[in-house]
């Protein structure tokens, strides 16, 4: 004996697990039919003039519910959530878009909407620069509090994930395959860090969907819905990573771009999208206010963006105003985490000067001293720093051995050499 | 009647004696061979019947038996030809069995009587020594690598008519002994590759320096078209002189694999470079009797794997015991054959699979991809590398530029000195180079101060290393000691040898 599909929950998941029906599809099936209990108790001759011939039968045979008794099962199994746009859950951030989706599958925690959270994409071969600012980005952003979205890909995206967890922050990310499909499988434990801290995986793909290559780009618009900002680390041109860009542009986000040399093919894009208006990442302090005006003055409701002090509707801002006390700890508190917070500051900085000062010990004499001033964050061979100081190659060598023995240089592939 | 005649075959590179014993007795017509012969053995007959029938002489149409002694071993090989004809010969009463009793033959027939170059004759000249044989015909063309021996008479045979003429006329004569020392000491004069042809790259070549002085492996990293393959190219440019032994000993190999050009020896240390194709019995020896393989043929030489991760895995997998041991060993059924194998392995790479990483501007290689490509072979083959350079495209300035840096020949000189060091300091030991010390010696001649120890800490644990990979540094800085003439180690040499260190393995 099997279950009744009654819930609205269930009606929710199974229209979105129909096979051969989309998006669009369902798109055009609420506007006539306007909730999913209606569209599963529609007559068979209402739906195949709506309908295409291939999908009809599917659609019937689904109304057994076996498809969907499965699923559930696999939901419960592995703890994956299903969010539909009537669950209290769906994040406010993604109903404002044109094309929301209908069904999201989450595995640990969806971003919080009482929380500022921005977008961190990149590229996947990223260079040694924009892993360091990626870097220094994520943990910035980890420190405030600040959650962070991006798409598990290789490169820039792990790198930021990496950093928030390290700094214990919060980070999200929203996969081009199933929610239970690890792509890439590089990867497999960041997955479960991510979950493991509080930060969730995100798909709007049903479960097991295989990582197709159309995918990346429309989940993309997910990624930047998602943040209040969106930052972009490394990008070429014609990238997954301009993909989001666009998306961001679209949905009217605040953009930052981290700059680069002019003829670095990887920066190509994001001096591009500089030139073009885009915010420069370069003060982090400025990218926080963005993200913290946009997150408090923006407020998602009802699918639309209302600017908050336009908002007349009385009850609606008092409804805003109690959740921002709610949210909003007392005076007393705030002080205190302030301070906390700048204890923290200064003591990272000091630590910071110290390990400088440190570096600066071992670097005793002048050939090292003029072969670290040659480093870059860009990796150069030893014939480049040999060429730039004008010292034989092998003293370069021996300088470079005791400069990364003391911490001042790494060697990232043979003979390779970056400022550390 | 009844003639018995000596001849060898080789198996491995050691030659064994064979009796050929040939009976001609009365009944049917017949031809018949015996004594485990190969098919290409078999197939003498035809090659006898008709050179001896071609060279003038009657061929008796009777019962003829030939039997090749031990009848245990398997025979192979084309050499059994001449031995044959001289043993029907003498039967029929054209030779006389007293003139050539204490002479041992090789060599393969025409059908018109020619006689033709066989291989091996380096190990049966060896082996006729060693059997008190008075001497030795061979097939002209081989002469002057028999003649390479010293204590034996060799006769190179031009035709079987010829011969047995000079032979019945007691007017055989012994060719002049070649005189190695002699050939050696020229055989430097007509090397054509030399270092000033490489531009720049000063650090990989002073790594090639002191991976040659102190017989380290060596391991390239550099993208396409650095020249990888022309500094590899280079390396017997800058080796000693081959001693005497060397040379018969690599020349015994070559004469067996059949690569022995005439009138000529191994003078000169091979530089073998298989493509990567390469199949395990072709790289290790084998075949039905085995033949060497590359790395046989690299003995006392280099062996340079270029592009190593295209190589197949168990190719190289099958390497590590070779290298190991310094020789090879393959089973057959029929015996067990132990081929030599001491080369100095020299290996090229890209560093990813476009070749360019880390250099963005070319490389769209991820993270990943980069961690990929060399995890192929890292187990394996990657820790046998003592010494591991960067190798870059040299901007077109520096190719015209006046400075040649290092030639071959200062180079040598520089090789020269630190192995002579290295002979004083091993001569009661059993190893001969930096690279061989065992951690015994390591500890005996590697002697640190509070400062070069420090520094070795520091290393030890900045990379993590093992326990293998501390003393391959010591044993590098050691050798870079001994290129500039010092007894001790210093800091300087320590960085030097950290600047080597191969980081694509936790060594």
């Amino acid at each position: 004996m099997k279950e009744q599909i009654n819930t609205h929950d269930d009606y929710w998941l199974w229209l979105c697990n129909i096979e051969n029906i989309r998006q669009p599809d369902i798109q055009k099936l609420l506007d006539v039919f306007e909730s999913p209990e209606e569209i599963f108790k529609a007559p068979e001759s209402a739906l195949s003039e709506m309908l295409k011939p291939e999908q009809v039968d599917p659609f019937m045979l689904s109304r057994s519910g076996e498809r969907l008794w499965k699923i559930k099962s696999v939901l419960e199994r592995d703890h994956i959530r299903f969010i539909h746009p009537d669950s209290p859950d769906y994040p406010g951030r993604l109903k404002v878009l044109k094309d929301m989706p209908f069904s999201l599958y989450v595995k640990g925690e969806l971003p919080d909407d009482s929380l500022p959270s921005v977008a961190m994409v990149g590229a996947r071969s990223c260079s040694e620069y924009g892993r360091k600012y990626a870097r220094d980005a994520a943990a910035r952003m980890a420190y405030e509090d600040v959650q962070v979205v991006s798409g598990l890909a290789l490169g820039i995206d792990s790198v930021c994930a990496e950093e928030v967890l390290r700094a214990g922050g919060k980070t999200f990310a929203v996969l081009g395959s199933g929610v239970d499909v690890i792509y890439p499988r590089d990867n497999i434990s960041l997955y479960y860090e991510i979950i493991m801290n509080g930060g969730g995986i995100i798909s709007e793909y049903p479960l097991g969907t295989k990582p197709i290559g159309w995918q990346f780009p429309h989940r993309n618009r997910l990624i930047s819905a998602l943040g209040d900002a969106v930052l972009i680390m490394e990008a070429r041109m014609r990238s997954g990573t301009l993909s989001t860009a666009g998306h961001a542009l679209d949905q009217g986000k605040d953009i930052f771009a981290l700059p680069g040399r002019v003829g670095d093919s990887l920066s190509e894009g994001c001096n591009m999208l500089i030139q073009d208006g885009a915010g420069i990442l370069i003060d982090m302090e400025r990218v926080l206010s963005a993200v913290r005006y946009n997150h408090k003055n923006l407020y998602y409701e009802g699918g639309e963006i209302k600017e908050i002090n336009s908002e007349a509707d009385k009850k609606t801002e008092k409804e805003s105003e109690q959740k921002r006390t709610f949210k909003q700890k007392t005076e007393s508190e705030q002080k205190k985490e302030l301070k906390q917070k700048k204890d923290f500051t200064q003591k990272r900085d000091f630590k910071k000067k110290k390990e400088e000062q440190k570096t600066d010990n071992y670097i005793e004499e002048n050939t090292d001293r003029t072969v670290y001033r040659a480093l870059e964050i860009t990796p150069l061979g030893v014939w480049d720093i040999a060429a730039i100081t004008g010292l034989p190659e092998s003293k370069v060598s021996i300088s470079l051995a005791r400069l990364e023995l003391s911490g001042a240089a790494r060697e990232v592939s043979a003979d390779y050499y970056i400022r550390a | 009647m009844f003639c018995r005649v000596f001849c060898a075959d080789v198996s491995g590179i050691d030659a064994y004696t064979i009796c050929v014993e040939v009976d001609v007795s009365g009944g049917l017509p017949s031809f018949n061979m015996v004594g485990l012969p190969s098919s290409e053995v078999r197939e003498s007959k035809e090659r006898v019947e008709r050179a001896i029938i071609n060279s003038g002489y009657d061929f008796p149409s009777r019962r003829i038996t030939v039997n090749l002694s031990p009848a245990n071993v398997r025979k192979q090989g084309s050499g059994f030809d001449l031995p044959i004809a001289l043993a029907l010969l003498s039967c029929m009463g054209v030779v006389s069995e007293n003139r050539i009793r204490d002479l041992m033959f090789v060599g393969e027939l025409s059908l018109d009587g020619t006689v033709n170059k066989v291989r091996g004759v380096l190990p049966i000249a060896i082996k006729a020594r060693e059997e008190g044989f008075r001497g030795l015909v061979v097939p002209e063309g081989n002469a002057f690598e028999g003649a390479a021996i010293e204590g034996i008479d060799i006769y190179g045979a031009v035709t079987l008519k010829e011969l047995v003429e000079s032979i019945n006329k007691n007017t055989l004569t012994g060719i002049e002994h070649t005189d190695l020392s002699v050939l050696l000491k020229g055989a430097y004069e007509g090397n054509v590759l030399d270092y000033t042809d490489v531009r720049g790259q000063e650090k990989a070549k002073r790594a090639t320096l002191a991976a040659v002085a102190g017989f380290h492996n060596l391991l390239y990293v550099g993208p396409p078209g650095s020249g990888k393959s022309m500094m590899a190219s280079r390396i017997p440019t800058i080796t000693n002189t081959m001693t005497e032994k060397e040379c018969l000993e690599l020349s015994k190999i070559y004469s067996v694999a059949g690569l022995l050009n005439d009138d000529s020896l191994m003078l000169n240390r091979p530089f073998r470079a298989p493509h990567q194709s390469i199949t395990t019995p072709s790289l290790m020896g084998g075949g039905n009797n085995p033949k060497p393989g590359e790395i046989t043929l690299a003995h006392k030489g280099v062996l340079f794997l270029d592009e190593i991760s295209e190589f197949r895995r168990e190719v190289i997998e099958d390497l590590r015991v070779p290298i190991e041991n310094k020789k090879v060993v393959i089973n057959r059924v029929y015996a067990q054959i132990t081929f030599p194998c001491d080369f100095m392995l020299v290996m090229a790479t890209n560093p990813c699979k476009c070749g360019y990483y880390p250099d963005r501007q070319h490389c769209r290689c991820n993270e990943a991809e980069v961690e990929r490509y060399l995890s192929k072979i890292r187990g394996p083959i990657l820790d046998r590398v003592d010494i591991c350079v960067g190798v870059t495209k040299v901007p077109v300035d520096d190719l015209s530029a006046a400075d040649d840096g290092l030639s071959s020949a200062d180079m040598r000189i520089k090789i020269l000195r630190a192995r002579e060091i290295q002979a004083e300091r091993f001569k009661n030991c059993d190893v001969d180079f930096n690279s061989q010390m065992s951690r015994k010696e390591v500890s005996r001649f590697c002697t640190l101060n509070n400062e070069t120890r420090g520094l070795m800490d520091r290393a030890y644990e900045k990379y993590n290393m093992s326990a293998r990979g501390y003393f391959k540094t010591l044993k590098v800085a050691r050798t870079i000691a001994d290129l500039e003439g010092e007894d001790t180690i210093s800091a300087e040499h320590i960085l030097e040898a950290i600047g080597y260190r191969n980081i694509y393995i936790n060594q």
